[in-house]
Formats: structure tokens, C-alpha cells, sequence
């Protein structure tokens, strides 16, 4: 029995590639299909990459052009040899007949591909994300069926990855783009999020003491640790380390400004030596 | 795509969520060390923006010759074509380490790129200094002086001077936004609505632990301090050496000469000088932009470090004050 798949984790890029490859879809094609590469190791499937794959679909009939997939696999094994093919995803809302063909077509790369779809359609304004594997279903030697079992959905992060899409959510300017933010504004903004965390804190903790909420043990144990690990520390210790940390990043600003200036002088000095001689 | 030299051809570079995400994940991927991971840009100009709307790795250069590169790049192209994506070439990117990517590799790949393609740019990705809250991302061109020097292979003092081509100037940098379909920000507003771990990288973005940083950026500043040394001593050792050549001309020039009025006076042919200007050759002149590069290179490091402490001097302050309300509370 081939290992059954149990959990799908997917990183953000692929989603986003298969947003932008139904946008550019051609005018026919009500959706678009693709391979998923990644790696699978026991029950779980991580999800790293994706191409789309340029397929016909019709009522009654539906085509992919498996060598271009063959060959773009190949392509994007020159750059990373440990990818392989965990399976394929699918635009729009449902499984279709369709469907369990494309399927048997990536059942031939991989024993148990996974089948992703993203409902680009928003149907009930949501875009479903549903990762499904197929079992074979019915008694055998007679009708059989295929099965599509939805698998769980995780989404994974490389920690820059993550801090991108928070980027795309929080930096938009007037006209809808995103700004690389400036570093000062970066502290303003971190030191608002932790300001807002601590009235949510100090709301619940009112609410607790008024009574409007029940107190969770184990909450309050959170809480009692959080504010332990605050360390004590003396106040004009305290102060001499920040100053000497200021210090530090002073001393460091002064010495590399010294070395543009420099720099500058140099320029000057080379470019007046040649206007002399 | 002809090479257009008009004016400023590009004013802003807009990147698709997408490329940036590709980018990120093809350098958390590779194995870094200082072997920068590369790939190309796809895209349109519009305007004066150009969009960048897709992109592909190249695979290490060790694994593949030019030919297979040349051809993995066409079969990746004609296959992107295939489903709809730009395939216009417009650029390619570069991880980096610390940001010490300006070398003079750096300028012949754009320098290659900027002379077929007019409006070729290059993105740098620096994973190093992503880990604080911003993505270190940006863009780059040559200046449309130093294309033109670096062309004619002219790159002396002088030519330098009358063009204006200082190192601040060499590589103006572009402003990138990032921009998400309609239909990529309802994905956005999905995927945060699905996880529900908190945002880890806000407990690590204000720690004050800045020595690690500091202590790399000067290492990387002071290498290319020790270069730029080397070639300013080059220079100068240039310089001297040919003043005493051309001393050692003079002197065999008029040894030559009294030579022949010597032969004249005994009625000889004279010998004619140009033997002795073939064999006194100046030495070579050294490239001036071998001193350039570091000190671009420096310029880049200096900046970054005083962006980096003017961040510190934020967070230090805002912890003295937290601690100073919590002890003012206490008492």
C-alpha cells in the first residue's frame, strides 16, 4: 500500500503563482491546471513550487500537454535536483470527471499525487483552498469509482516569506501598491503592534477581575510567566548598557561616515591632480 | 527590444507579489554561502515603469556550461510563452551577503544585460538584512555615462572627470513598489485569515542585540577599505614608476643625441631616437575602475550601517523609556 498522504503544506509562493497563471489564461479555458513540486516525506507533503501546464477542456473530452510538463519538470530540476512532482492543482470551485483523468495522468510521476484546488471563481466570497487525495472506491470486479478525499491544508512560511505578505497587507499606499517602508517608521509600527496587544492584555485581565469573563488557569500561568521573564535589572546598570550600546552605534556611524568623507576627498584630490598636471 | 537611451528610460520598478515571493524562496532554497543565486527577470515597460511580472532561477553555474545555460534559458522562455506569461526579457537578481555584491562581475552582468535590453535592471535581495522587519530588496542600473565609457573601454582618470562618472554616481538606484492583483489581494486576505500563529518576526525585530550585524558590516566594510588601499597604492606606484621612466628616457634621449653630433661631426648618419622610445614603454596604466568598485562598494556598506544604527538608536531609546515608566511605576 503506497504511504497514504495526511497533511499537505503549502508555502505562499505557490498560491500566488496559480493566482497570476489564471489571470493569464487564455480566453477559452474557464480554468487552468498545473504540476505541484515539492518533497513528501512520511505522510506529509511540503509544497514548494508550481508551473502551470497548458491543457484543453472541453464537454466531453479533455487534453494536457504532458511533454511540455516533462519538459519543464526537467527545467526546474536543473535548479533544484531535490524537487519532484507531488501532484497538480486546479482552478475553480469543484472536482470535476475531468479531474480524475488529469489525475490518472500524474498517478503515472508519482504514487500518490495530491490534488490542490483554489477557488479563484470566490464562490460564497471565499477562496477555498482544498488539497485532495484519490482512493480507489466500490467492490471490486465490478463498478469501482474514484474517491477524492480532501487532505488538510497547511500553509508554511520561510520567515521572509512571511514578513512579504504581511508587507503586502499592511504597506499599501494611496494607490494600492506596496512601499518598502523606512526604518524608522518600522519601529513606530512595531512598538504600536505591541502597544496593541497590551490593551487587548489589559482589557481581558479587566474583564477577569470584573467578573464579565471566566479566568482560565491557564492563561493566568501564561501571564504570570510572561511578566517573570521581564528581568530585573537595576536601573542605572540598565542605563549604563544602553549607553554603552548607544555608544557602540555611535562610535561605528562616526567611523564609516569618516570613511566617505574619505572617499569624497579623494575623488577631489585625484581629479584636481589631473586638472594640474 | 533596441536599446533606447533616452533620458531617465526607467523611473520605477514595479514587481508583481509573486516575483518577489519566487526571489525569497529560491534563496531560502539554494545554499547561500557567498555564491550569490541568480535568475531572470520577465516583464513590460509601461510608461516609465517597468513591471516585472515573472521570474526564473538559473541553476548553479557549476552544474552547467554556457551552451546548457544559453539553452535552458530559451526552453524556459519558449515555454513561459506557451502559457501566456511575459517572456520580455528585463533584468535579472542577485542574492546577496551583507549587501557586497558591488564587484566588477556585478557591473559586466548588467553592463551585458544593459546594452541588448535598454531598460535592463538589476534587483538585489540581501536575505542577510531581511531579518529585521523590512524586505531588503532593490534596484539598480548603470548610469548612462558608464555604459558609454565602459563601451569605448575608456575608463582613465581623465574621461572620468569630463563625464562626471564618480563612485556616488555609478549606480543610481531605483525605487521598487510591490504590486497584487484584485484577485492575489483576496489570496492575501485569505491566507491571513487561515493561519493563526501569532507574527513571530515581532519578537525578534526588537531585541537589541546589535552586535552581530555591526561586527559584519564593518568586517565587510574594512575589505573593502584594504582594497580600495591596494589599488590607490597601485596608483601611486604607477605614477612613480613612470616619472622615473620618463627620467630614463631623458637621459637616454640625450645621451643620444650627443651621440649624434658626435657622428654628424665625423660625417656618420645619425641614429635615429626610435629605438629608445620602443624600449622605454610607460607601464600600464591601472584601471581606474578597479578603484572605483570598492569604493562603491564602500559607499553601499556606509549607508547601510548608518541606516541600521539610526534604527538602533529607535529601539534603544524606546526600551530605556519602557523601563524607565516601569521603574517610575514601581516606586
Amino acid at each position: 500500500m503506497a504511504a497514504s498522504v495526511k497533511l499537505c503544506k503549502v508555502h505562499p509562493v505557490v498560491f500566488f503563482a496559480i493566482v497570476d497563471s489564471y489571470e493569464r489564461r487564455s480566453e477559452d479555458s474557464r480554468r487552468v491546471i498545473g504540476t505541484l513540486l515539492g518533497s513528501c516525506e512520511g505522510g506529509v507533503v511540503e509544497v514548494t513550487s508550481s508551473f502551470c501546464v497548458p491543457h484543453q477542456e472541453s464537454e466531453e473530452e479533455v487534453a494536457v500537454d504532458m511533454e511540455f510538463a516533462r519538459n519543464m519538470y526537467d527545467l526546474h530540476r536543473k535548479v533544484d535536483p531535490n524537487e519532484a512532482i507531488v501532484g497538480w492543482y486546479a482552478t475553480g470551485p469543484d472536482v470535476t470527471e475531468h479531474s480524475i483523468l488529469i489525475h490518472d495522468y500524474y498517478s503515472r510521476e508519482n504514487r500518490t499525487p495530491v490534488h490542490l484546488t483554489v477557488d479563484t471563481s470566490l464562490k460564497d466570497a471565499h477562496m477555498s483552498i482544498v488539497a485532495y487525495t484519490s482512493t480507489k472506491i466500490g467492490v471490486p470486479g465490478s463498478t469501482e469509482g474514484t474517491l477524492f478525499a480532501p487532505v488538510e491544508v497547511e500553509i508554511v512560511y520561510f520567515p521572509p516569506e512571511k514578513l512579504a505578505v504581511d508587507m503586502f497587507l499592511e504597506n499599501k499606499n494611496e494607490q494600492g501598491l506596496v512601499e518598502m517602508s523606512s526604518e524608522l517608521k518600522q519601529i513606530s509600527k512595531a512598538a504600536s503592534n505591541i502597544s496593541d496587544l497590551l490593551d487587548v492584555m489589559m482589557k481581558y485581565i479587566d474583564d477577569v477581575i470584573a467578573g464579565r469573563i471566566a479566568s482560565d488557569h491557564t492563561v493566568g500561568r501564561t501571564l504570570m510567566d510572561m511578566i517573570d521573564s521581564t528581568p530585573q535589572i537595576d536601573p542605572d546598570k540598565l542605563h549604563d548598557m544602553v549607553t554603552d550600546n548607544l555608544k557602540d552605534l555611535l562610535m561605528v556611524s562616526y567611523l564609516s561616515s569618516l570613511s566617505k568623507t574619505q572617499l569624497a576627498i579623494q575623488e577631489k584630490l585625484s581629479n584636481l591632480l589631473l586638472s594640474n598636471s | 527590444m533596441e536599446a533606447t537611451m533616452n533620458e531617465e528610460p526607467v523611473e520605477l520598478v514595479q514587481l508583481d507579489g509573486q516575483v518577489l515571493l519566487k526571489i525569497i524562496k529560491h534563496a531560502s532554497v539554494e545554499d547561500l554561502g557567498l555564491i550569490p543565486a541568480q535568475g531572470v527577470l520577465l516583464g513590460l515597460m509601461k510608461g516609465t515603469c517597468l513591471e516585472i511580472t515573472n521570474c526564473f532561477p538559473f541553476p548553479r553555474e557549476n552544474t552547467l556550461d554556457y551552451d546548457e545555460t544559453t539553452n535552458y534559458q530559451m526552453d524556459m522562455m519558449r515555454n513561459l510563452r506557451n502559457v501566456n506569461i511575459d517572456h520580455l526579457h528585463v533584468g535579472w537578481y542577485q542574492t546577496t551577503y551583507y549587501s557586497s555584491f558591488l564587484n566588477k562581475a556585478f557591473l559586466e552582468s548588467q553592463y551585458s544585460y544593459q546594452s541588448s535590453i535598454g531598460e535592463a535592471v538589476a534587483l538585489v535581495y540581501d536575505p542577510t538584512r531581511t531579518n529585521q522587519r523590512d524586505i531588503a530588496i532593490r534596484c539598480f542600473r548603470l548610469s548612462n555615462d558608464v555604459m558609454e565609457s565602459y563601451k569605448s573601454g575608456d575608463i582613465s582618470l581623465s574621461n572620468c572627470i569630463s563625464q562626471g562618472i564618480s563612485f556616488e554616481n555609478m549606480f543610481p538606484e531605483i525605487p521598487v513598489v510591490v504590486r497584487n492583483s484584485n484577485l492575489q489581494q483576496c489570496l492575501i486576505a485569505e491566507l491571513n485569515d487561515q493561519e493563526i500563529t501569532p507574527k513571530v518576526n515581532n519578537k525578534d525585530f526588537l531585541s537589541l542585540g546589535t552586535s552581530k550585524v555591526l561586527e559584519n558590516s564593518v568586517r565587510f566594510l574594512i575589505e573593502s577599505m584594504d582594497q580600495l588601499n591596494t589599488e590607490s597604492s597601485k596608483y601611486v606606484q604607477y605614477n612613480r614608476n613612470v616619472a622615473r621612466l620618463n627620467q630614463q628616457k631623458m637621459q637616454a634621449l640625450a645621451k643620444r643625441q650627443l651621440e649624434n653630433r658626435e657622428r654628424l661631426q665625423r660625417g656618420e648618419r645619425a641614429v635615429p631616437d626610435d629605438d629608445i622610445t620602443r624600449q622605454y614603454q610607460p607601464p600600464h596604466l591601472p584601471s581606474r575602475l578597479d578603484a572605483m568598485m570598492p569604493a562603491c562598494q564602500i559607499n553601499n556598506y556606509v549607508d547601510q550601517i548608518n541606516d541600521y544604527a539610526a534604527q538602533n538608536y529607535g529601539k534603544l531609546f524606546l526600551a530605556e523609556s519602557v523601563y524607565r515608566t516601569s521603574e517610575s511605576d514601581q516606586q
